[in-house]
Order: structure tokens, then C-alpha cells, then sequence
């Protein structure tokens, strides 16, 4: 340890404000960019399992209305009327 | 090597990779930050004229590498899709661009929480400090411009030439300590000569900048691999990843 005690360690010599708050800032966001990908990923999933992908009676695809909701980095709502699912 | 490449590249084999990679990349990654992390904090030596203030370096270094790092990525990717059409490039940028501002944001921010105590301002307009906040520009501009065409592959384009063109700054980045008289300290690392830091110093340092890197990896694949979810919903292989398989007999005659 570099630190005398758990005082001193909390502490940092007096800078004990700049150091935990970069530290602090640094977690919250790499833990918010993690969760965010994870509840997009979600989101996403829970969208496309929901969809009605064939009319069952006539075999057509359904107009997806409902992937409005499930952006994927907000952009499908314009382009998926035109959007034929090509490849990537 | 050239058929790994090729299986990477086609979005259902970059799937199957970001399903057996991903939850590695952040376990390990986080374990590796973390041990760099408590390391540096706890048991690195104070630095003989900053004192404790010095332990921000551990976390301000890794998030600017990977800051600059990512938008070599991009800028690598630009010119896949630029040159080699290669269609993952463009939803790769799209996944890992957000990464890159929350970095290059926390290298700024650190940066002036840095400065504080050490220099005794927040900000200077000195070259790395300006230089670094360009890169937080361009990361918004690519966001943005991603955003503003009706026409997907159209966006796709310009969000290339834009990482591309861009890609000037991270030079200017690197080298701004060394051309410019600044407040800024040089080069933590380099290639061609020891640390002036002892191990001690260095060496968590090391470990919390391959662990974010790790991580970064991590993130890439979950985020690419949700975005090839969603371009290819309407193909077979999709529909079959999400047990949907019977539902959907035209799929198959589209993408991959």
C-alpha cells in the first residue's frame, strides 16, 4: 500500500476531490456505454421476435409498423419503407 | 488468414465470432482495468512532484489512447467501404463512433480535473489540449452526419470521407507535445524507448489500457452484432438466431 491508512487513501494528499471524481466519471460512463448497448441489443431483439414477418394468410411480408419503436440508431423510421433487407 | 478475413467479414460470420468473443472480451477486459485500476490507486508509488493528484493519469491516458484509437478504426473503416465496398465498414463506424466521443469526453474532462490542481487552471488552449477537442468535433460531426441523409448509403459515404479526412487530426494529436511549446506533458509510451516511469508507474498504467482496450473489443461486437441484427432482420439466418425460423419463408432469398 501507499497509503498509511484508509483515511489517508480517500484522502490523496488533499487532491482527494480531483482524483476520486475523474475516477467517479470514468465508471459512471463506461458503465452507462455498457448498459446502453445492452438495453439496445435488448430492445432490438425484443422488436424483431414481435414482428408479424409473413402475413399468414397471404404469405406477403407485413409492413412493419411496428419497428418504429425499436430505433436502431434512429434512422430506420425514414429508410425502411425503401429498405429491401440486402446484405449489409 | 485471408478466409478468417473473409468469414469476418460477411455479417453472419462476424455474428457467430461476436457470440463466442464478446462476453471473453469484457470479463477479461474488465478484470484487467480493474486490477490496473486498484493497482494504480492503491499501491503505485506518489509521484516525486505532483504527489497523489499524478494517479488521475490511469485513468486519463487509456480513455485518450482509446479515443485516438477509435478513430483510426474509423478512418480504416472508411476506406474499406470507400475502396473495397466492404459493407460491415459503415455499420462498424455507426457502433463504435459513439465510443469514441464518450472517450475522447472523458480524456477531456479528466484532462481539466488533471489541470486543476496540477497547472492550476481547468483548460488551456494549448495544441493537445485544442487538438483533442477537434477529435470531440469530428466524433460529434460523424454522429451527425450519419444522421442527415435520407439515403442510407449516401450517409454511409460521407461518415467515410469524413473519418477519413479527419483522420489528419490524430497525427497532430500525437505529435502536438513535441511541435508545440505546451503545458501538456509528452509521450506516457513509446515504442522505441523505456518508460521514464519506474515499473511501478507504468505497469498498471499498462494494465488498465489493455483492460479498456479489451472492453472496447467487447463493446465493438455487441454493438456491431445488434446493428447486423437489425439490417439483416428479414433474412433466414436472423429469424433462425432469434427461433423465429418457420416464420418467415421468403427471407432466405435476401442478403448475406
Amino acid at each position: 500500500m501507499a497509503f498509511e491508512s484508509f483515511e489517508a487513501f480517500l484522502a490523496m494528499g488533499g487532491r482527494g476531490v480531483y482524483v476520486w471524481s475523474s475516477y467517479g466519471a470514468f465508471a459512471v460512463i463506461l458503465v452507462t456505454l455498457v448498459l446502453q448497448s445492452v438495453v439496445a441489443r435488448r430492445a432490438v431483439m425484443r422488436g424483431l421476435r414481435q414482428r408479424p414477418s409473413t402475413d399468414q394468410a397471404s404469405g406477403t411480408p407485413v409492413a412493419p409498423a411496428r419497428f418504429e419503436r425499436v430505433a436502431w440508431p434512429g434512422r430506420e423510421s425514414r429508410s425502411d419503407e425503401r429498405d429491401t433487407g440486402g446484405s449489409v | 488468414m485471408w478466409s478468417t478475413l473473409h468469414r469476418l467479414g460477411s455479417p453472419q460470420g462476424f455474428s457467430r465470432f461476436a457470440d463466442r468473443w464478446t462476453p471473453w472480451l469484457l470479463l477479461s477486459g474488465t478484470a484487467l482495468l480493474l486490477a490496473g485500476l486498484v493497482w494504480g490507486l492503491a499501491f503505485a508509488p506518489p509521484d516525486g512532484r505532483q504527489g497523489e493528484s499524478y494517479r488521475i493519469l490511469f485513468v486519463h491516458v487509456p480513455s485518450a489512447f482509446l479515443a485516438e484509437s477509435i478513430y483510426v478504426m474509423m478512418a480504416i473503416s472508411g476506406l474499406a467501404l470507400l475502396v473495397w465496398r466492404v459493407k460491415l465498414a459503415a455499420l462498424f463506424t455507426r457502433a463504435v463512433a459513439p465510443v469514441g466521443l464518450a472517450m475522447t469526453f472523458l480524456a477531456l474532462l479528466t484532462g481539466a480535473i488533471w489541470g486543476r490542481p496540477t497547472w492550476g487552471t481547468w483548460w488551456v488552449w494549448d495544441a493537445r489540449i485544442t487538438s483533442m477537442l477537434i477529435l470531440l468535433f469530428l466524433y460529434a460531426g460523424v454522429l451527425a452526419l450519419d444522421r442527415a441523409f435520407e439515403d442510407e448509403r449516401t450517409g454511409a459515404r460521407a461518415v467515410a470521407v469524413l473519418s477519413l479526412v479527419g483522420v489528419i487530426n490524430i497525427p497532430i494529436i500525437k505529435y502536438s507535445v513535441d511541435w508545440w511549446y505546451t503545458l501538456h506533458q509528452g509521450a506516457t509510451f513509446t515504442l522505441t524507448q523505456r518508460p521514464e516511469m519506474p515499473p511501478s508507474m507504468w505497469l498498471p498504467l499498462l494494465l488498465a489500457v489493455l483492460g479498456l482496450y479489451l472492453i472496447f473489443g467487447g463493446l465493438a461486437c455487441l454493438r456491431l452484432q445488434t446493428a447486423i441484427f437489425w439490417r439483416e432482420r428479414r433474412t433466414r439466418w436472423v429469424s433462425q438466431r432469434l427461433g423465429m425460423a418457420s416464420r418467415d419463408p421468403e427471407g432466405g432469398r435476401h442478403g448475406v
